[in-house]
């Protein structure tokens, strides 16, 4: 008996059903989960999303933008300029920190001038006050007011050091050098163009006398009149 | 030799007596050396002030200048009457057109001689002039005062002369410290002298009854009410 040939059509439909096979089986066989490029752009309702971001309940502390006060001079032709620049908020270990700077300007010299920086922690701040300037325009003091005391510093308008080179004067430390009977209380202004006046507290809170500091001298003079 | 013993039997007679009398009659001047004895505007700029035992220099004033009425206060508030209060507790001027506030400083009033309380008038503003008074330690004698307001009533007469004005010797504001005028800042005595009537005319300008001088309260406290005028409270014992 003889074998008739294996028709060669016939192989090549049977190789291509198989091939057309496989491929649906490896086509099913694969990971539906991940969502194919296009249907990631497509958006649709059906689409689990996250949901929006919302702001925290404790949002980010933004430093204050630095501040400025000015104050001019009583003959009007200068100006004291004070800038307050938070260098770094509070946190649980450490309070609010503040920059505080003085310049100086003049009718004839507008370019600002440093006289003076320091840094603070909160809750001390410093401020000019409205007796600030000397009568003369030569001088100035400015404070720092913290929980217990109120402390002035006197500078040469010039931003020069004085006689005994330093750049301002302490007026609680020079006070506390020369008097002892009594402490100081508060420093209201000038009552001549160096002289800065002082009001004292005795003991138990009783007015104590008035004082002139000299601040060319760094002299104290008691007064008979008292300025409380 | 009579007539030194005389005069100092006099002087003590009138000493004594002064003290017993009402103090609204006593300084008869606010600047009891100065008074007033010269109207018009003064400018001594190479002359040297006394004040506190110290020397002072005065600002340097250009009676050239121009001196238009400036107004700077009442361009842009416009209606109501100008009156200028002045609180002698809390040492503050406040200045009002009508019952709108329209400036408010520091002053400081008399510490040495008091400083009477009632409502007075501008009678005359001068640029500049001197003001001299006190004794011993306490003695003063000042030129160049810029911006001064001298005002009036029927019970305390011009020649006693007590004003508002300028004040360059000191810086104490808020606290007492004049021998009775009302003492500004020298910026701020502009501020007012600009502002008040009359209107500014020459360094030297006399309030008359077709310019009459703006009101001063000088006023023990002064009270504030929204919408009305302040009210000036002057204690019994002035």
């Amino acid at each position: 008996m003889m074998m008739r040939p294996f028709p060669l059509k016939i192989f090549f439909v049977v190789l291509l059903i198989l091939g057309l096979g496989l491929g649906v089986v490896i086509g099913m066989s694969q990971d539906t989960s991940k969502p194919s490029f296009i249907s990631s752009i497509v958006p649709s309702p059906f689409v689990f999303q996250a949901p929006t971001p919302v702001p925290s309940a404790s949002p980010v502390p933004v430093i204050p933008a630095p501040t400025e006060t000015e104050w001019t001079s009583p003959n009007g032709k200068s100006i004291l300029k004070m800038k307050e620049t938070v260098t770094s908020l509070a946190t649980e270990i450490s309070p609010e920190n503040r920059m505080y700077s003085f310049y100086v300007t003049t009718s004839t010299d507008p370019e600002e001038k440093l006289v003076f920086s320091k840094s603070v922690n909160a809750p001390t701040t410093m401020l000019i006050p409205f007796n600030s300037w000397a009568p003369d325009n030569k001088h100035f003091y400015v404070q720092e007011v913290t929980p217990s005391a109120v402390k002035s510093f006197v500078f040469n308008a010039s931003g020069e050091t004085f006689a005994d080179a330093s750049p301002f004067i302490d007026v609680q430390t020079v006070f506390e050098e020369k008097i002892t009977d009594y402490t100081l209380r508060e420093v209201t202004g000038w009552a001549a163009p160096s002289l800065l006046i002082i009001n004292s507290l005795a003991a138990e809170l009783q007015d104590g006398p008035s004082y002139w500091l000299d601040v060319n001298r760094k002299s104290l003079t008691r007064l008979s009149t008292s300025f409380q | 030799m009579y007539y030194s013993i005389s005069t100092l039997v006099a002087s003590l007679v009138f000493a004594v007596a002064s003290l017993f009398l009402p103090r609204p009659f006593f300084p008869f001047c606010a600047n009891s050396v100065s008074c007033i004895h010269n109207l018009n505007a003064t400018v001594e700029n190479e002359e040297v002030g006394v004040f506190a035992g110290q020397q002072v220099t005065p600002p340097q004033i250009n009676l050239a200048e121009a001196t238009a009425t400036k107004n700077v206060l009442g361009e842009t508030t416009g209606d109501g009457e100008k009156r200028i209060y002045v609180d002698l507790t809390t040492q503050t001027v406040y200045a009002y057109e009508g019952t709108t506030e329209i400036f408010k400083t520091l002053v400081a009033t008399g510490k040495w001689g008091r400083t009477p309380t009632g409502d007075f008038k501008i009678w005359v503003k001068l640029r500049s002039t001197r003001m001299s008074g006190g004794s011993g330690a306490d003695y003063y004698n000042l030129p160049n005062v810029p911006y001064t307001m001298f005002y009036y009533n029927d019970k305390v007469p011009k020649s006693a002369g007590y004003s508002l004005h300028g004040a360059y010797w000191h810086n104490n504001f808020g606290h007492e410290m004049s021998h009775g005028c009302v003492n500004l800042r020298e910026v701020d005595a502009q501020t007012l002298y600009d502002w008040a009537d009359p209107a500014t005319e020459s360094n030297t300008t006399h309030a008359t009854s077709e310019k009459p001088g703006t009101i001063v309260s000088v006023c023990n406290r002064v009270e504030f009410q929204e919408g009305s005028l302040p009210s000036c409270v002057i204690e019994a014992a002035n």
